[in-house]
């Protein structure tokens, strides 16, 4: 497995779970607290990508999403039962109100599957929600989760390595370098799935995100319309606070009006910002695709490979479910006696 | 005219409120708080800190307690300085097994902006499956206690009052105006009233910032506050033992682990034990005790943090009258 975001990580686990006997190693050339997952606050909610079907959306953002509720309430799967206790550290169940613009991004098909998921209409369950009152304005508040990659990475990677699964840190510059006929690649790459097989079709979306101490926010927040896009997602230290999304940008230097920029969005949905003691910042760039999320196996002359990239902003949402997308492919082809 | 003098026994939660009130009211008063102890060592200070009203009113008065205490907290937390005043926002779920009223609640329904009742799988939330029957969702206010009581404290000394700490043996020994007796379990001895009797609360204080919203599951309750989560409790009644007894903690933690496992790899940080001083219902009333004017102001079990200042603010209009009608009679 090439990539050790949450992505790659993710499948690498789900991959030793249900093969043991498979002899998987992780390459990458970041580890955490390095990857594009560790800037991210680690809030589940699926993005609605243009280019990704919908309902392949919902059914990977579900898995994730009931993954979190059984680690929360100590009933998990077989799967994921002697992880389980560890991941809990970095898995936290939060309410969350987002407003919007967009009558349209309402209600989608993920929201029958979440607890409580509520549309607020009226112009007087603004400002009772605590946002200022427009006419143009819907809110939705559901219950989630955050799942930190900063805590759950390394909690993963303890396991792989006690399993055998070998951790090297090294840059693949090419595909072609790992393709072989008794070896199986998956590609996690991400953005770097751009340098290592020419996909054109990858393009950051930066996103500057700010980590500050908040004291008394407990409850994750998000402006989605346009011109106001904002939010505020507590962590378990502190909280995310974000931010200015660049297309086509690949730089990753913190600049420095954007910072001014999200402290001044945020206070507009929270004045608790005012008070707040700046931790860090960082800009991470999205691994957004054209044609949406690349997720199918591929056979090359040289090898196969599994591909599993391109998932933007969504990737801690995803990931549970991609993850055993490619579980899926490879079980299939051993089925199928093609490996 | 000699500067009058009033004098408020006590520096708990109810103490300090009615100090504030009364020396930002008349600030030509001298308003001096004797206490035996001084915050972290009152009995508010082991309070969890969380509004949810479960008061009962005195008969024959109206029930402005309730909205009292709402607004003035309302008020603290628009200055938006959680790390200040010790009041933040608060999610907060209420779940029983087996009885609708001890979550639901019509009084926080009026006053929530957010509070509506939880759904089947919410009520799965906790373990295990099935057993929650009931439960509520509502957003309410949490009080850091010793924040809160830093911030009284300060309030009151920059509005010129003055703290003196010392054990008042009998309001005998007092001169003053009038005196508020704010002692909350003192009032025992101070007032003479044996309907005050300790109910024993034992909580655990953990480290576990990945717990953001309350839970309440019928006698657990697992509250996240601004530095630590504390999980409780105990309700013993008649109960007089200050010392922490470890057979309390070891049911507390078991039960709230095997409710919300979530706790599970918390740190613990330490466990406390306050007297909540139980009463019917609070005393705010008038009374001539050896020729002194007294405002009792105690009583309030476990609703001190929530209550005070409603009933505090009864208590500084009761001292304004007795003021001014002390300044008509000359």
């Amino acid at each position: 497995v090439i990539g050790a975001g949450i992505i790659g990580t993710t499948t690498a686990y789900r991959l030793k779970k249900r093969f043991p006997d498979l002899e998987i190693s992780l390459v990458a050339d970041l580890f955490s607290p390095n990857t594009t997952s560790d800037l991210a606050a680690g809030w589940w909610e699926p993005h609605l990508d243009p280019d990704t079907p919908a309902h392949l959306v919902e059914k990977w953002s579900i898995q994730t999403y009931n993954l979190l509720l059984s680690i929360w309430r100590s009933s998990p799967d077989q799967e994921i039962h002697d992880i389980a206790n560890d991941l809990k550290q970095g898995i936290s169940l939060t309410t969350g109100t987002c407003v919007d613009s967009s009558e349209s991004d309402l209600n989608p098909s993920w929201s029958r599957q979440v607890i409580n998921y509520a549309v607020h209409t009226q112009p007087t369950d603004m400002t009772r929600l605590g946002f200022s009152e427009s006419a143009s304005m819907f809110a939705y508040s559901f219950l989630s989760f955050t799942m930190e990659p900063r805590i759950v990475l390394p909690v993963f990677y303890r396991w792989l390595e006690k399993h055998g699964v070998q951790l090297q840190e090294r840059k693949v510059l090419d595909l072609r370098e790992v393709l072989r006929p008794e070896e199986l690649v998956v590609n996690c790459t991400g953005l770097g799935a751009a340098e290592l097989d020419g996909d054109t079709a990858l393009y950051p979306i930066s996103g500057h995100v700010v980590r500050a101490k908040i004291s008394g926010l407990n409850h994750c927040l998000a402006d989605n319309r346009e011109e106001t896009w904002a939010y505020l997602i507590p962590n378990r230290e502190c909280t995310v606070l974000g931010s200015v999304d660049t297309k086509e940008n690949w730089s990753t230097t913190v600049i420095h009006e954007n910072t001014e920029k999200i402290l001044k969005s945020c206070q507009a949905i929270c004045p608790l910002v005012k008070e707040a003691e700046m931790v860090s910042e960082l800009v991470g760039l999205r691994p957004c695709r054209r044609g949406g999320v690349r997720l199918h196996l591929e056979t090359r002359p040289r090898g196969k490979v599994i591909h599993n990239y391109g998932h933007g902003g969504s990737g801690v949402t995803l990931s549970w479910g991609c993850a055993g997308e490619v579980v899926d492919i490879l079980h299939q082809l051993l089925e199928s006696q093609q490996i | 005219m000699d500067r009058k003098e009033v004098v408020v026994v006590g520096s708990g939660v109810v103490g300090l409120t009615s100090a504030v009130l009364v020396q930002e009211r008349f600030p030509q008063v001298k308003v001096t708080v004797l206490t035996k102890s001084e915050s972290p060592n009152t009995v508010s200070d082991v309070a969890a800190g969380i509004f949810r009203w479960g008061l009962k009113n005195p008969p024959g008065k109206p029930n402005t307690w309730a909205l009292d205490s709402w607004n003035w907290y309302q008020q603290l937390l628009k200055t938006n300085e959680p790390d200040v005043t010790g009041i933040s926002k608060l999610p907060a779920y209420f779940f029983s097994a087996h009885d609708a009223s001890q979550c639901e609640n019509d009084l926080m329904k009026s006053l929530c902006k957010v509070y509506r009742k939880c759904t089947t799988r919410e009520l799965n939330l906790p373990q295990p499956e099935g057993k929650f029957k009931h439960g509520v969702y509502m957003h309410t206010v949490q009080i850091d206690t010793h924040l809160y009581l830093a911030y009284l404290t300060d309030r009151f000394r920059k509005a010129g009052g003055n703290i003196r700490k010392c054990e008042v043996k009998s309001f005998k020994e007092i001169q003053a105006d009038v005196i508020v007796n704010c002692a909350g379990f003192g009032a025992r001895f101070l007032a003479g009233d044996r309907e005050l009797v300790p109910l024993r609360g034992q909580v655990i204080r953990v480290k576990a910032p990945w717990i953001k919203t309350a839970l309440y599951a019928d006698d657990t309750y697992v509250i996240p506050g601004q530095k630590h989560v504390t999980v409780g409790g105990t309700r013993q009644y008649n109960d007089w033992m200050t010392e922490v007894e470890p057979n309390d903690s070891a049911r507390i933690w078991s039960r709230a682990v095997k409710t919300f496992p979530c706790l599970a790899e918390a740190e613990i940080l330490g466990e406390v034990v306050g007297l909540r001083p139980h009463r019917k219902y609070p005393r705010v009333e008038v009374e001539e005790m050896f020729g002194k004017t007294v405002v009792h102001n105690y009583g309030h079990c476990g609703y001190g943090i929530m209550a005070s200042p409603g009933t505090s603010i009864q208590a500084a209009d009761l001292v304004k009258d007795i003021l001014t009608s002390t300044y008509s009679k000359l």
